[in-house]
């Protein structure tokens, strides 16, 4: 390595000035703006202390919000590890017609976001659409809380498959094979194949999985915004989508930055309770 | 037991490829076919009309280009400037530098649809909305690819750099001729997955375009109109001219794509 002294700042200098102007300042601003009263168009108007936080929890359209987003979280990241893994799991030997599962459970990956949603919007088209006309079900999938939780639930499942089980299918293909040979010879049935063996040889995998599946569900917005449009009676407007509305259709802007200054905070304290948790960890181990 | 395993299987990837199924079917249908008892999977009579009609519809066409210019000025500049931060991490000692890797690390924190506000105002201000810089600009810190950039550079052999310093070579000529070709694989991962994410994007794009022609595909395709007058056959034909390219790209290139998304799978 070299010594040079301006070359690497300069080489540096795109990726620092876009983290500052694209995350730091905002991330700022936001934490100021939290306490001001903001004109339409983003400048602070005056200095009104928590009356913005007040007025976000006078109402309880944020407290239902965060109810619908943790709903939506407990039922979806089970749900998608499960299936995700059996999917995997029905692949895992390579043979001829593995490959044409494979292809098959690889390309929901195909359709693109807003196209799978507008797809599954018109299948569960209460009236006319495939699911309800071809099962002989008269279920009102979008207008009812359970309906179009179902269907907004179904639809992240497709959403995610695909990118899932090729990640899946990898970390349980390079699973050392003689691992496996050792406990079939001691006479391992396949329930304690996959449990006492396969799973946790796949763990990191299998938990970035089910990290991403959290995430992933915690900051839903788009599904939701094509699907049920937040309906019905805002059963399906998650956090962030609440929060889209308060910015861009209700202009409240300085409610929006108190809902995303709460989002920081929790954010960064989860990654400090990460840190110590981890940190105490491995003094445990040395 | 092995049959009955080929059948669970066969049953489940039927369901899962059922929307992309009947996607491409209901792009053939005809209006009555929609509305039919008992529903129909398959066409009533074979016509290409809702193509015709997606084709000429004023902005499918403009949406698809904007779409594509975004992905692909998106991910040069994306891939440009996460390789100069990488090479400048693995290649130099400078005051400061784990500072700065924590400052880029740092922003992996801070989820991005919740910083929508301020960087709309930002662009704003900028006078970048209804611009293609301004539909890619917040996505242009790819901080997981520096990440990995930087460990493919560390695991570059000392000795391959030295000897081009010694023969002269300055940061160019070791780029162009060192760097660049043995990297060329991850390069081509990483410009994949960003196409990818670049092309998805929905929030940012309806935030920053309100002119109707630089609305971007993802958000384009869900105003075309057809299915307010019920008239979902277009619709479905939109969605199967993007889906028919790319089914066809993933059965040819699937080992390809499955293991650049694999290798270095991290989320931006």
């Amino acid at each position: 390595m070299k010594k040079t002294k301006i070359k690497p700042y300069l080489y540096l200098a795109p990726a620092l000035l876009l983290a500052f102007v694209f995350v730091y300042y905002p991330l700022i601003k936001t934490f100021i703006s939290s306490f001001f009263s903001i004109s339409f168009n983003g400048k602070l108007k005056n200095f009104v202390f928590f009356a913005n936080y007040k007025s976000l929890f006078s109402r309880n359209e944020l407290a239902h919000s965060i109810w619908v987003t943790l709903r939506f979280a407990i039922f979806f990241v089970p749900l998608n590890t499960i299936t995700i893994l059996f999917a995997s799991l029905l692949c895992e030997k390579e043979s001829k017609a593995s490959k044409f599962f494979e292809t098959g459970f690889f390309l929901p990956l195909a359709l693109s976001l807003s196209s799978a949603c507008l797809v599954f919007k018109f299948l569960f088209n209460p009236s006319l659409g495939i699911i309800n006309s071809a099962l002989h079900l008269n279920i009102n999938w979008i207008d009812s809380t359970a309906g179009a939780n179902v269907s907004l639930l179904l639809l992240c499942l497709f959403l995610d498959f695909g990118i899932n089980f090729i990640l899946l299918l990898s970390a349980l293909r390079s699973i050392d094979k003689s691992v496996v040979q050792a406990a079939l010879l001691d006479g391992a049935n396949v329930w304690t194949m996959v449990w006492k063996i396969k799973l946790p040889l796949i763990k990191p995998t299998l938990s970035f999985i089910i990290f991403m599946g959290v995430r992933d569900s915690l900051l839903m917005t788009v599904p939701p915004m094509i699907l049920t449009e937040g309906g019905p009676f805002n059963e399906t407007q998650t956090l962030i989508y609440y929060y889209y509305n308060l910015v861009f259709r209700s202009n409240s802007y300085g409610q929006g930055a108190a809902i995303c200054a709460l989002i920081f905070l929790f954010c960064i304290t989860v990654s400090l309770l990460y840190n110590a948790f981890k940190t105490r960890k491995y003094r445990g181990v040395l | 037991m092995k049959i009955f395993k080929y059948i669970i299987t066969t049953l489940f990837v039927l369901i899962v490829l059922f929307p992309i199924f009947y996607t491409l079917s209901a792009s053939l249908f005809t209006l009555q076919d929609f509305t039919a008892t008992p529903a129909r999977i398959v066409t009533s009579q074979l016509t290409l009309i809702n193509y015709q009609r997606a084709l000429s519809h004023n902005y499918y066409l403009r949406y698809l280009f904007n779409s594509l210019v975004m992905a692909v000025l998106g991910t040069t500049l994306r891939l440009s400037i996460s390789f100069l931060a990488s090479y400048a991490f693995a290649r130099f000692n400078f005051k400061g530098k784990d500072l700065c890797f924590l400052i880029l690390l740092g922003t992996l924190f801070f989820p991005s649809d919740t910083l929508l506000q301020q960087n709309y105002l930002t662009v704003l201000h900028l006078h970048l909305t209804n611009n293609y810089l301004g539909l890619v600009i917040t996505g242009l810190l790819g901080v997981s690819q520096i990440i990995l950039l930087r460990l493919f550079f560390l695991s570059v052999p000392l000795s391959l750099y030295d000897t081009a310093s010694i023969d002269g070579a300055g940061d160019y000529l070791i780029i162009k001729k060192i760097l660049l070709p043995l990297s060329s694989p991850l390069l081509a991962s990483l410009a994949l997955q960003s196409a990818i994410s670049f092309f998805n994007s929905y929030l940012w794009p309806l935030v920053i375009t309100d002119k109707i022609n630089m609305r971007t595909i993802q958000i384009g395709i869900t105003m075309l109109g057809f299915s307010e007058s019920l008239d979902f056959g277009p619709l479905f034909a939109a969605i199967s001219i993007i889906l028919i390219p790319t089914i066809i790209l993933f059965c040819f290139a699937r080992k390809t794509i499955v293991k650049a998304l694999t290798k270095n799978y991290l989320y931006t």
